[in-house]
């Protein structure tokens, strides 16, 4: 089980966060939705350190860290029990597709190079990438390299996988494949929190979706309680404007 | 004026001997400064508190000053502190050029640096690596390229910047092409020989850069 509580986090006087507490429970999909400025990559980004929170506790497994204070050896050890997929890929730039993933399991990882690149295909043949192995990210589409980026993630093995609006920079004709590949991942039984604006993603793969607005969070509840019976009218109001009333006509 | 290409000739082979001296001048500064420079764009890239302010300021103080004229400065310094050794005005062209090179390097590497994307370094610390793994495994191996046309013009002035250990009275390239001209007063032919002999060795080293840079750009 994964446990944040209470974080508080500011940008100078901005204060981005207002003491958030979340659970996200083995093997369940998180997933964090709210209009931008709401603090949901914020609060994503401190679980693992890339932003360090004022104040706050993390909790993975049986093993607890301060948000703020943490040490370099315990910031070290949560970012190995984490992953990440991010909203610009990310993949390392002078490495191939295949040495993207092994050089996280071998160097962050201490796994033995054989082992690590045997495992690195697999993945890769898991998003379909299999041919790409020796691509640089430079040579790769935009859904190509996310792909990449999420068959790195799951390689990882993590105690949870964290996706930052992994669809946001997608063409949109590419979105529905990134989609139902994280779809896949996450029946796989992998424990994720995904910050999305992607509503019927929500809806199909969330076991929670979280509702977070002004460095809150306002609701949260299964997909079936917050897009049908809402309680707050602030939930309301966001879901009204992003959920279209009818259907296209063109 | 009368020009002799059989005094030429004379001046290029005295000036020859010296190549050596002006490679040193050049390279083992040019060495000192890529560790130093590199080392300070670090502190200033990673804002290490005191250290990146005080190169900062140091940075935009000595980039202003003419290498001759640090080079003077020094010099009197020098006289005025230390009783004369044998290597002392070596020592001193050594130290001057390396203070000055380190600058430039420092500045082009941290350029290079800031030309990298700060996903490349979130990327890296999400899968675990250390910052000091991120540098070595994913960073520089993205610098090295990126500075690599900056370095080449270093190295390119760094040669042609070692003529002023003339204002020192050091015998190098320059100095030596015009040891024929003593005895007949016509420099013209001496300066020459220097210019021609300074040419091919930038034009080698030139080439040899250019080839790596063209090798390690092609691994992306």
């Amino acid at each position: 089980m994964i446990k944040i509580e209470h974080v508080k986090k500011s940008f100078g006087h901005l204060d981005v966060l207002h003491d958030v507490s979340l659970t996200v429970d083995d093997g369940s999909v998180v997933v964090i939705l709210g209009p931008s400025g709401s603090g949901k990559t914020t609060l994503l980004r401190s679980i693992n350190f890339l932003e360090r929170a004022d104040k706050g506790k993390l909790t993975i497994g049986s093993s607890s860290v301060d948000l703020h204070s943490a040490k370099k050896k315990e910031v070290l050890e949560i970012r190995r029990k984490t992953s990440m997929v991010f909203q610009n890929y990310n993949l390392f730039a002078n490495k191939t597709a295949l040495e993207n993933i092994v050089e996280a399991l071998v160097t962050g990882h201490g796994i033995p190079r054989a082992q690590a690149v045997e495992r690195a295909k697999e993945e890769l043949r898991k998003v379909g990438l299999s041919d790409k192995e020796n691509y640089y990210p430079s040579q790769l589409s935009g859904g190509q390299q996310q792909r990449v980026g999420i068959a790195r993630a799951v390689a990882l093995d993590a105690e949870v996988i964290l996706f930052d609006e992994p669809t946001s920079a997608l063409d949109p004709e590419l979105v529905g494949e990134t989609l139902a590949l994280i779809k896949q991942v996450a029946k796989d039984g992998h424990t994720m929190i995904v910050v999305t604006h992607e509503m019927s993603f929500a809806e199909d793969v969330a076991d929670k979706v979280v509702f977070m607005d002004g460095g809150y969070i306002v609701e949260e509840g299964s997909p079936q309680d917050i897009f049908y019976h809402p309680k707050e009218e602030r939930t309301r109001q966001f879901l009204r404007r992003i959920i279209p009333v009818g259907e296209y006509v063109i | 004026m009368k020009f002799s290409l059989e005094y030429l000739w004379k001046c290029i082979l005295s000036g020859i001997i010296y190549i050596p001296v002006t490679l040193k001048l050049a390279l083992i500064p040019l060495a000192l400064a890529i560790v130093f420079g590199t080392l300070i764009a670090l502190a200033r890239i990673f804002k290490v508190p005191v250290v990146e302010k005080f190169f900062k300021i140091f940075v935009a103080i000595y980039s202003g000053i003419p290498g001759v004229v640090t080079m003077l400065i020094f010099h009197l310094i020098y006289l005025s502190l230390f009783k004369p050794a044998k290597n002392g005005i070596m020592l001193l062209a050594y130290f001057t050029f390396t203070l000055g090179r380190t600058i430039v390097v420092s500045e082009s590497v941290r350029g290079a640096f800031l030309s990298i994307p700060k996903g490349q370094y979130e990327a890296s610390y999400a899968c675990g690596l250390s910052t000091f793994q991120t540098l070595k495994k994913i960073i520089i191996p993205q610098v090295i390229p990126v500075a690599l046309p900056a370095l080449t013009n270093n190295a390119l002035g760094s040669i042609k910047n070692t003529s002023i250990v003339l204002v020192l009275g050091i015998v190098d390239v320059l100095n030596g092409a015009t040891i024929p001209c003593a005895d007949t007063y016509s420099y013209v032919e001496g300066y020459v020989a220097a210019a021609i002999i300074y040419w091919v060795i930038n034009a080698i080293v030139e080439f040899f850069l250019v080839h790596l840079e063209k090798h390690l750009s092609k691994k992306k």
